[in-house]
């Protein structure tokens, strides 16, 4: 924590804004920090009995005229308490593991209400726990002389393209077009490791319209084509109403769809209060559901069909250029039978009652 | 899945005859981040691992995110 507050004083020290007194009239230095600028960092926590994840970010943003830059880096570590399924072998295991990401992203102002921007982004170990645990099954299984087996190295990078149109007030349109590339941990049958490589390629519009001044609403539609896997299509549409000054009521609502039977389905609703200027409470409520994953790249570690919902409780603190958030939530996992072929996940897909936290603290200035 | 557009059609349509001009005072209070759909840092309330279960509802991110958004 202090080294955060040391980085928003070191942003803000006259030093680094240029502020010389000695300069001479005329005299314009370069300033790396100035503009209009935003720092934010995170933690969040996805805490169960048998796995944790830690993640933790920053992100520095910087509007320069007609440019922006947007720079993060995030850190996210997993502890799993790995419990192979019984009839079936293997040995229990403390892992951990750990993910560093980065991202920069420029944009530009093509006109008043046009910006572009392009991004990348660049991750180096496992996107996720699950992945963790179903390597590890791997590991066991084929970790012998002969196998052919090699420990995995998973990474990734992805480029967006993104277009943002505000034709006029109250109204945005949003094209995103990204390809992305993912080295995975992947799955093995004796001296045959399944393809490690998938190639991503995805297109989102988003249309958000206020439909008066105190009801707006958010429609999104993005398509997937991943490597081995047919196009995947997810449908989404969100509101925010205005109920009075102090109390905004949110609502939303999505399903995605993959062939040849991959659907799934969620809505959730948010109430926010106002408590006073500087201080809201936002109480969340959602549900998920969807039918269970399709075999994917050459071996099967899809999950079965999962139902799932969360509850939470949140708070923002507003001060001036700086904001603090707080939340909780209590979130169900509810796993259907695997499938007897990977009834060897069966733990991994226990059903698990998690907590969530989140905390934030952003400085605009 | 199948359902989804013709429920969102509905409710657009019931939405129509709330329809009013928007013009650029109302957007202090469109602005709010109670209000805002892309909130960022501490405007944003949800933490995003649960994504890591939910592979239905992960949606490509930019700068924030990375990885594979719904592969192993």
């Amino acid at each position: 924590m202090k080294f955060s507050f040391g980085i928003v004083l070191l942003l803000s020290s006259p030093i680094l804004a240029g502020d010389d007194q000695s300069a001479l009239p005329g005299d314009e230095p370069f300033r790396l920090f100035e503009g209009e600028q935003e720092f934010d960092l995170e933690y969040e926590a996805l805490l169960s009995s048998e796995i944790e994840v830690h993640r933790a970010a920053m992100r520095y943003s910087q509007q320069r005229g007609a440019w922006r830059a947007d720079l993060g880096v995030s850190i996210t570590d997993y502890s799993i308490d790995y419990q192979p399924f019984a009839p079936l072998g293997g040995l229990p295991a403390d892992l951990s593991e750990t993910n560093r990401q980065f991202s920069l992203s420029v944009g530009y102002d093509v006109s008043e209400s046009l910006e572009s921007s392009f991004t990348i982004n660049h991750y180096d170990g496992f996107a996720d726990f699950r992945s963790i645990w179903i390597a590890e099954y791997y590991r066991q299984a084929f970790n012998f002389p002969g196998s052919g087996y090699q420990a995995p190295d998973p990474h990734g990078f992805s480029m967006t393209s993104g277009w943002v149109w505000d034709p006029k007030p109250g109204t945005r349109v949003s094209l995103d077009l990204n390809y992305g590339e993912d080295t995975i941990a992947p799955g093995w049958s004796f001296r045959d490791p399944g393809n490690d490589l998938l190639k991503n390629r995805a297109f989102s519009l988003s249309w958000e319209q206020a439909i008066n001044p105190s009801l707006k609403t958010e429609t999104s539609f993005t398509y997937f084509d991943i490597t081995d896997r047919e196009a995947r299509m997810i449908l989404q549409s969100s509101w925010n109403w205005a109920i009075t000054d102090d109390l905004t009521l949110g609502a939303n609502i999505g399903g995605s769809r993959e062939e040849p039977d991959f659907e799934a389905i969620y809505g959730g609703i948010s109430l926010t209060y106002q408590v006073n200027p500087r201080l809201s409470i936002r109480a969340d409520a959602r549900l998920y559901d969807d039918t269970g994953e399709i075999e994917t790249s050459g071996f099967n570690a899809s999950a079965p069909g999962l139902q799932s919902s969360e509850v939470g409780l949140s708070a923002l603190y507003e001060i001036g250029p700086h904001s603090f958030r707080i939340g909780v939530s209590r979130y169900l996992t509810d796993y259907g039978a695997p499938d007897p072929e990977n009834e060897f996940f069966t733990n991994l897909y226990d059903d698990r009652d998690w907590w969530t936290i989140r905390t934030a603290y952003s400085f605009r200035f | 899945m199948s359902r989804i557009p013709a429920l969102l059609a509905l409710i657009i349509m019931a939405a129509l005859p709330a329809c009013q001009s928007v013009s650029i005072v109302d957007e202090a209070q469109l602005g709010k981040p109670a209000m805002s759909f892309n909130n960022t840092g501490a405007g944003l309330s949800a933490c995003g691992l649960t994504s890591q279960l939910e592979r239905g509802r992960t949606l490509v991110q930019g700068a924030a995110g990375g990885g594979c958004a719904s592969c192993h």
